[in-house]
């Protein structure tokens, strides 16, 4: 075989390997946009879109992508994976050819973007690059961040704010997209040429991050993924914790100790997306109609099983690898559990305050116990099955959602079914996990 | 005649100065052992000479030619990197396949090479197989075979004996022995001072950056203090070396 064909192979391969990984998530992303495609289509048409603020915000959007791209350059515009990056720079193939291919393939989502928006603002006079103008504009920032990337650490700043400086006063003054193609022809050109001026320990390095970060990200490895951040970030280690060193706990209290200790040094990024989650998800139930019901329910399930099982699958990660914890099953579930459902409990019981029902919310919020402990037993549940998207995780969120939503519209009799559907789910999972635990069902 | 020339090389990351103006001499045809302790800068000279750390003095000389481009260092020197690096979704075979047509192997050499590593290597039973499910000295294996289908001048060799049985260490050690019969060379990064005794015709002792000792055994003894007499170890003479080293 051929070496594109060989090359072909490997990536084919790779993307069969992906989507085998990722088609149940796949499958559970299709079924929620088709229930609300239904309920998104009017909305989105019948919404009048910003006219005047819209060359605003595409110059904003154009402004960042350069600040990003040229001002605050930390990485570089496009990968070489370790492996292709070892073979490439240990034979002695044509290094300009691969590294032009390598350049023009980075452009491709570039067209995409350049496409997308093109379309989506075609009718709007912004006075802006557009079209073929705003590709060419893309990529000879993405040519320029490259050369920068790889430039000589002498004035890089000085030489960063110029180029940047030059691009904002180039937008001002509305160049035509024949100036910005000279400009990415001519910049492309250097690109290409700077074979022998890469800096190539800075770029190994953040291939490697790049490619490990996805390799583990897609074996679900938690652990490497955080011994990665740990090791790129070794100039700034992760903030202490708040919590007292001198802490001591045995047996279960163990557990939700690690798992406080685990949560609190989470950046503050992933508590702002869940209280994005979660407003969203409020404002989906405030519809009151069944499906945005079931899609709130679920989104605020996923928005707490990713804050609350990160602790349990690195647990379960390290008991793979050798650790034995003290205690049981029983104990092990009870000092994961405790935290999650006491918080879920809050937010739950504060969902039937922040859209009222009709019916006397305190008889809601109680309800919610049941819901929030279900919650909390699945956080531990997606932790402990893998993939995150499993069987067992899905079947439980679907028996959650319909609690919830039984419980928000106050129809008792079928949330009390509900909860009884949730026991022989309750035992069957509970069995598994316990193997898994015990190391006999991995 | 020397094939490869080191003067002043100096490189540092941030504060941390990792290589002091190192300067050293290799011999054309020979094995050379680079010893040092870990963090001693072994990896950072290697991957200077391969022109993937930029260093910000000195100069290094292939063939009495200073190193140019990537395209004609690439072409003389090849390399045995300390990790394992593949192709995960191509098996063996296709790894070694894709590696030797990109080096330029022609397709009879290619051929005749297969034959003898894999028969060498003992790798026959694994060509089907993905990488990944090899254990680590197999896939060390592979990687010392690619490293094999270039044609080169020189081999650089970061712990290639890393995860080997000693059967397959004795037969990496011969086929270095080959490639220095063939008058060409190879450099060796390793911490196995019985193993560099074995094999190597000169040394390069590395620590914090510095060099304390290069040349034969009679030379390292001599760098050493210790007195002629039969019988010095290599490791006493390093551990001596060391200990200046660390004293000073």
């Amino acid at each position: 075989m051929s070496i594109p064909g060989l090359l072909l192979k490997n990536q084919l391969r790779s993307y069969r390997k992906v989507l085998r990984k990722g088609l149940p998530f796949l499958a559970v992303l299709l079924v929620f946009l088709l229930f609300f495609a239904g309920e998104a289509g009017p909305l989105v048409r019948n919404r009048e879109l910003p006219d005047a603020y819209l060359p605003k915000i595409y110059a904003a959007v154009l402004l960042f992508f350069a600040g990003r791209r040229i001002l605050f350059l930390k990485y570089p515009p496009f990968f070489f994976s370790l492996p292709g990056l070892y073979f490439f720079l240990t034979t002695p193939v044509n290094h300009r050819l691969v590294l032009a291919g390598k350049v023009l393939l980075s452009y491709l989502p570039l067209l995409l973007l350049s496409f997308g928006w093109s379309l989506l603002t075609g009718w709007v006079q912004t006075g802006l690059p557009g079209g073929a103008g705003l590709f060419f504009c893309l990529a000879a920032m993405a040519n320029l961040s490259w050369l920068l990337y790889n430039g000589e650490t002498n004035r890089l700043l000085l030489r960063k704010v110029l180029v940047f400086l030059v691009i904002i006063l180039l937008l001002f003054l509305k160049t035509p997209g024949f100036i910005w193609a000279i400009i990415a022809a001519g910049s492309f050109w250097r690109a290409v040429n700077s074979v022998d001026k890469i800096n190539w320990s800075k770029y190994e390095n953040h291939c490697r991050l790049a490619y490990l970060s996805r390799q583990f990200f897609l074996a679900g490895d938690w652990g490497g993924l955080e011994a990665l951040t740990y090791e790129y970030a070794r100039a700034e280690p992760p903030a202490a914790s708040f919590l007292p060193a001198r802490v001591y706990v045995t047996g279960r209290k163990a557990f939700t100790f690690g798992q406080i200790l685990i949560i609190s040094r989470y950046p503050l990024f992933s508590f702002v997306v869940f209280l994005g989650q979660y407003a969203f998800a409020v404002f989906l139930m405030g519809r009151g109609e069944f499906l945005p019901l079931t899609g709130g329910s679920l989104l605020l399930l996923l928005g707490f099983a990713g804050l609350f099982s990160l602790p349990v699958q690195k647990l379960r990660q390290k008991m793979a690898q050798g650790l034995f914890p003290a205690g049981g099953f029983a104990e092990f579930i009870a000092g994961l559990f405790i935290l999650p459902a006491a918080v879920a409990w809050v937010f739950l019981a504060a969902v039937f305050f922040l859209v009222p029902t009709g019916v006397n919310p305190a008889w809601q919020a109680a309800a919610s116990f049941f819901p929030a402990a279900i919650l909390s037993y699945l956080a531990v549940a997606r932790g402990m099955f893998q993939p995150a998207f499993s069987g067992w995780f899905v079947a439980g969120a679907l028996l959650f959602a319909l609690l919830f939503s039984c419980i928000y519209r106050a129809f008792w009799w079928e949330a009390l079914a509900a909860l009884l559907l949730f026991i022989p789910y309750l035992v069957s999972s509970w069995q598994r996990m316990k193997k898994i635990y015990e190391g006999t069902g991995l | 005649m020397s094939i490869l020339q080191v003067k002043n090389l100096s490189k540092s990351f941030g504060t941390v100065q990792a290589l002091k103006g190192v300067s050293f001499t290799v011999r054309s045809g020979t094995v050379v052992g680079l010893i040092g302790p870990n963090g001693a800068g072994k990896t950072t000279l290697l991957k200077c000479i391969l022109g993937l750390v930029r260093y910000e003095r000195g100069e290094i000389f292939l063939d009495g030619r200073p190193l140019a481009g990537r395209k004609e260092l690439a072409a003389q020197i090849s390399y045995i990197p300390e990790q394992p690096v593949y192709y995960e979704e191509l098996t063996v075979e296709e790894n070694l396949s894709l590696y030797a047509m990109l080096a330029g192997t022609p397709r009879r050499e290619f051929a005749e090479k297969k034959a003898m590593l894999v028969k060498e290597l003992d790798l026959a039973e694994h060509l089907k197989k993905l990488p990944d499910q090899l254990s680590k000295g197999n896939r060390q294996k592979m990687m010392i075979a690619m490293a094999f289908f270039k044609r080169f001048q020189m081999l650089l060799a970061d712990e290639p004996f890393s995860g080997l049985d000693p059967v397959m260490i004795r037969r990496l050690k011969d086929l270095f022995l080959a490639v220095k019969e063939e008058e060409k060379t190879v450099l060796i990064s390793t911490h196995l001072l019985d193993l560099a005794q074995t094999i190597c015709d000169d040394y390069i002792f590395l620590d914090h950056g510095n060099i304390l000792a290069a040349g034969n055994r009679e030379e390292i003894r001599r760098a050493a203090g210790i007195p002629g007499k039969e019988g010095v170890s290599l490791e006493e003479a390093y551990l001596k070396l060391l200990g200046r080293s660390e004293g000073s």
